[in-house]
């Protein structure tokens, strides 16, 4: 069995080569142990084998002769297997070349070795940590796909997996006085259940805060920006607000001290209770700031209550087989207020709130309201089918009964 | 009341109660309750003179809000107005010539083309058909 798989490996493998014709790394290796053929099944997938690299492309050598002596001779450049060490070195002998890049992909940027090496994990590869991940650990080594492939390791719903291969390891993690829980914590984060759960792969993952190549901690101070990335008016309006100058003094990660970071949550309106809310951590219940967080709260719940109840009006008609098209698109139309007015909390002005919230609110009553009265309707056209159908059943009753009138009389 | 006279107030009443049955709906059925039109494939938008450069306006197109643009070189744009990440509502950003969803930072060019952010698709297109004066926006082929 091993050895027609070996034969059909070779078979597969050797006509896609561009050059040379005969590949001997594939002939010889495929009749190898099982270790060698399943490196050259998983290459047969990968992205420079489709591109028409071959082995010696990598690992240098001589693929025309079928002397290993001479095949993987320092003379003829054989490289063999890198160290791990030496691992960013050897992709970036093609990747960090543009002229190498562009006979491949020439939008590929040509700077991720640049970029590795000012990443922590790059830091300490120099400083001679062999346990940090190189390119090999994230994108394999021989079964490498392009990141918008969705079976490549380094495709966005794949990157929690592929972090967390070191990341959620505790033992790796302890020796670098690391937590390992930073998987599970996204996981369950807003940002990981829109990824993982609702299949959103726009949904920021590891390397979208970190980085990838370049991957380091986000800054105390640059946090924000990476956060606004996304949520730009939530930056814009924190930084104009009064809390920034603040924040900046004590050093408070900017978005991360009220939302956490990987374990961020859908935001509530809880965040702004009066009595255990965020705000309480600093200021005392009778502060004007804690006050203006209760205002902002029962704002945001006047209209996060208007806005289900809406949608629970409109549910209701619509199982009644009622149009509400119209009162969807109020609806769909108050959710953007909704947005806004969580938005405007990171001004921290009560005023910016009520007026984010108040479109909103007019918008679900309307939508609530028209509900209300289609189902009142229907409830109506029930009543007069019931008055109808009785006035027949009378109408009926009454020629029966006139009918036997006139026949009696004629009798 | 003798029981002819019974008889015949049952069915009296029996006519009447349809025949005011039969009309009721009818008569409802003439006062329609104010729709838009659920699929037209056309709207007119208003003049020119409504659009200076560099600005936009949201018109309902059927029950979708459509964004008309008019960028700073004078030529119109009509995208679908909902952002295709989230379902936000878009706007028109003149200081960078771009469709912008404030939700999560997405950007569009003026043909719809998601440029930026996380939206996975572009806007769905409109013609702007401008005759005279009047400016419409016809659903495209």
């Amino acid at each position: 069995m091993t050895s027609i798989f070996a034969v059909l490996t070779a078979l597969l493998l050797a006509p896609c080569e561009a050059a040379p014709a005969k590949d001997q790394c594939v002939i010889c290796h495929a009749t190898m142990g099982d270790a060698h053929q399943a490196i050259l099944k998983s290459f047969s997938r990968d992205i420079h084998r489709e591109v028409g690299l071959s082995c010696s492309s990598c690992h240098g050598g001589d693929s025309s002769s079928d002397d290993p002596g001479k095949a993987m001779s320092a003379e003829e450049g054989f490289i063999g297997a890198p160290t791990k060490a030496e691992t960013p070195k050897f992709c970036g002998k093609c990747h960090s070349d543009p002229a190498t890049m562009k006979k491949y992909n020439p939008s590929l940027p040509v700077d991720q070795e640049v970029k590795y090496f000012t990443s922590i994990h790059g830091k300490r590869l120099q400083a001679g940590d062999a346990k940090v991940a190189v390119c090999t650990n994230c994108h394999t080594a021989h079964s490498i796909r392009p990141a918008k492939d969705p079976s490549s390791t380094v495709y966005s719903k794949n990157i929690p997996q592929t972090c967390g291969k070191c990341h959620s390891d505790a033992k790796l993690m302890a020796s670098y006085k690391l937590p390992a829980d930073q998987v599970a914590k996204y996981t369950g984060s807003v940002h990981g259940r829109a990824l993982l759960e609702k299949g959103d792969t726009a949904a920021p993952v590891c390397n979208t805060c970190h980085g990838n190549h370049g991957a380091v901690p986000p800054g105390v101070e640059n946090i924000g920006h990476v956060c606004g990335m996304c949520h730009a008016h939530n930056e814009e309006f924190f930084e104009a607000g009064p809390m920034a100058k603040a924040w900046k003094k004590r050093k408070f990660h900017i978005c991360a001290t009220c939302h956490d970071h990987h374990d961020i949550k859908h935001p509530t309106s809880e965040l702004l209770s009066t009595g255990d809310g965020i705000c309480r951590k600093c200021h005392p219940s009778d502060s004007r700031q804690v006050k203006a967080a209760g205002i902002m709260k029962a704002k945001l719940d006047e209209i996060s209550d208007s806005y289900l109840a809406a949608e629970k009006s409109i549910q209701a008609a619509e199982e009644k087989g009622l149009d509400m098209a119209e009162a969807r698109d109020l609806w769909d139309g108050a959710r953007m207020s909704l947005f806004q007015s969580k938005t405007s909390v990171h001004t921290f002005r009560p005023e910016k709130v009520a007026e984010a919230a108040s479109p909103g609110i007019e918008a679900t009553l309307k939508a609530r309201r028209s509900a209300d009265e289609a189902v009142r309707e229907f409830g109506q056209r029930r009543v007069g089918l019931g008055i109808a159908s009785l006035f027949l059943t009378l109408l009926a009753l009454g020629l029966y009964l006139k009918v036997r009138d006139l026949e009696s009389g004629q009798s | 009341m003798n029981r002819r006279q019974f008889i015949n107030l049952i069915l009296g009443g029996g006519a009447l109660g349809c025949l005011a049955s039969a009309v009721y709906p009818v008569l409802r059925y003439m006062m329609p309750p104010e729709q838009v039109e659920a699929d037209p494939d056309s709207i007119k938008v208003g003049s020119t003179k409504d659009f200076p450069a560099g600005s936009s306006k949201i018109f309902k197109f059927g029950r979708k809000p459509v964004i008309v643009i008019r960028d700073l070189k004078g030529g119109f744009h009509a995208l679908t107005a909902t952002c295709t990440h989230l379902d936000c509502i878009v706007q028109y950003q003149k200081e960078n010539d771009i469709v912008w969803c404030a939700c999560h930072n997405g950007k569009y060019d003026l043909s719809g083309k998601n440029v930026s952010g996380p939206p996975p698709r572009p806007l769905d297109r409109f013609e702007v058909k401008v005759s005279g004066d009047e400016v419409a926006v016809v659903r495209t082929a």
